[in-house]
């Protein structure tokens, strides 16, 4: 499936609803960024909603790639014994986008 | 030719706003947003967006409901400081948070369970697992008797009078555990230990005696797998029952033996959920995004809230089941 990519910031209620979670996939990433499909009426009408600004998926990438790179490097600044500790999880990973 | 006054007995309400608690089948129009609206029942799962929490924060506890949650406790590992446990607590109504009274004790990673006014924080950690306990009446945190067994990332379920807190990792021993203890609001008394060391952490639900565990980490002082497993326990004794269909950990989740829900997660990072019916684990509508955080509800009606994807978050996010009852937009062309 092909997909397009958007900058939002999630207000909270209302932001996604029972309509648009019906209607299409929408699947979130670090910066803001929010997935749709890219040849969704409905998707193109959520958007509108939530004053997305449109990326490219290099665009998208790179914004993705810039919050994992900060994650990682505050997960390597943690003390070697706190990296062990469940609350700190795994070192992120990288996240590539579809 | 039957009109809805004939069918459903009343007029369409015309509405400033929608109904604060409308019924399954009832439709009004809403003249402020100029849509025709209805209550009606999900065929499919979804997720929609909640308010977020006031602090980003990871390990967090939280139980109750959708309109009426409180989420307690956590961490803010923020670079280069080491990670810091909090005590602050927060009540959520379905519209908004509130600061509410802080624990006593800051901790992280705590076995909940009970309601929004009536919650319990048991066990936990500070670095180390501690084996604090306090008892909330929906303004402060009061202390209560001690664990027995020190451990952080422990399932909880039950009441405040009739609690049950089971498994999780020992810090000091580096392993997780089977341990399994029942609360009655002021005292722990050790009781049948669950067949498989596990964290089970934020997945497990249900009355003290019909409690559902599932997942987690089946780690020991070498490392081990997370786990599959789901676990039920009726008063006396544990039985092993269908396998998630994911390995992970750190997922939130809850539930009864009849209905939960399991969703997110790491190692690595997904957005998977997944849905119990009392008999077997199905893939559901994934989350909106990859997250370990804490969750509340049952399998029809529930909420995720904070924790990391992957630096720490504030978001939170509903989870209606199939069947569950939702307002829709009618649209017509």
């Amino acid at each position: 499936m092909a997909y397009k990519y958007c900058v939002a910031e999630n207000w909270g209620v209302g932001f996604i609803t029972i309509d648009d979670s019906s209607k299409f996939q929408i699947s979130g990433f670090p910066g803001n960024l929010w997935q749709i499909p890219a040849d969704s009426r409905d998707a193109n009408l959520w958007v509108s909603k939530v004053a997305g600004i449109w990326k490219t998926k290099e665009e998208a990438q790179a914004i993705v790639d810039a919050e994992v790179a900060k994650a990682q490097a505050e997960w390597d600044a943690l003390p070697e014994q706190q990296k062990n500790n469940p609350v700190n999880r795994q070192r992120p990973t990288a996240i590539v986008l579809e | 030719m039957s009109d809805y006054y004939g069918t459903y007995g009343q007029k369409v309400q015309y509405l400033s706003s929608d109904p604060p608690a409308p019924q399954t089948g009832q439709v009004w129009y809403n003249y402020t947003s100029a849509t025709l609206k209805v209550r009606s029942t999900n065929a499919t799962a979804v997720w929609t967006s909640a308010a977020s929490i006031p602090m980003a924060i990871s390990g967090m506890a939280f139980t109750g409901t959708q309109t009426a949650g409180i989420a307690y406790g956590g961490a803010t590992p923020a670079s280069p400081s080491p990670t810091t446990a909090v005590n602050n607590a927060y009540l959520h109504n379905g519209s908004t948070w509130t600061a509410t009274g802080s624990l006593g004790t800051a901790r992280y990673t705590i076995s909940r369970f009970g309601t929004q006014t009536t919650a319990v924080a048991g066990s936990g950690a500070v670095g180390g697992s501690v084996t604090n306990t306090e008892n909330f009446n929906g303004s402060t945190w009061t202390a209560s008797g001690n664990v027995g067994t020190a451990r952080d990332q422990g399932g909880g379920a039950g009441t405040q009078t009739a609690g049950i807190i089971a498994g999780g990792f020992n810090q000091a021993a580096n392993t997780a555990i089977t341990n399994v203890e029942i609360y009655n609001g002021s005292s722990w008394t050790a009781t049948t230990s669950l067949p498989t060391r596990r964290t089970i952490y934020n997945c497990s639900g249900g009355p003290q005696t019909a409690t559902i565990t599932y997942g987690g980490y089946e780690g020991g002082p070498t490392g081990g797998p997370n786990s599959v497993l789901t676990q039920s326990f009726n008063g006396s004794t544990w039985t092993t029952l269908n396998n998630l269909n994911t390995v992970r950990r750190g997922s939130a989740g809850s539930g009864t033996t009849s209905s939960a829900w399991y969703a997110g997660g790491s190692t690595p990072s997904t957005s998977e959920t997944e849905y119990y019916n009392g008999t077997s684990w199905a893939i559901s509508t994934a989350m909106p995004t990859a997250w370990t955080s804490a969750g509340t509800g049952t399998g029809i009606n529930g909420q995720i809230v904070g924790g990391a994807n992957p630096s720490l978050t504030a978001q939170s996010f509903f989870w209606n089941g199939v069947g569950s009852a939702g307002t829709r937009t009618v649209t017509v062309s």
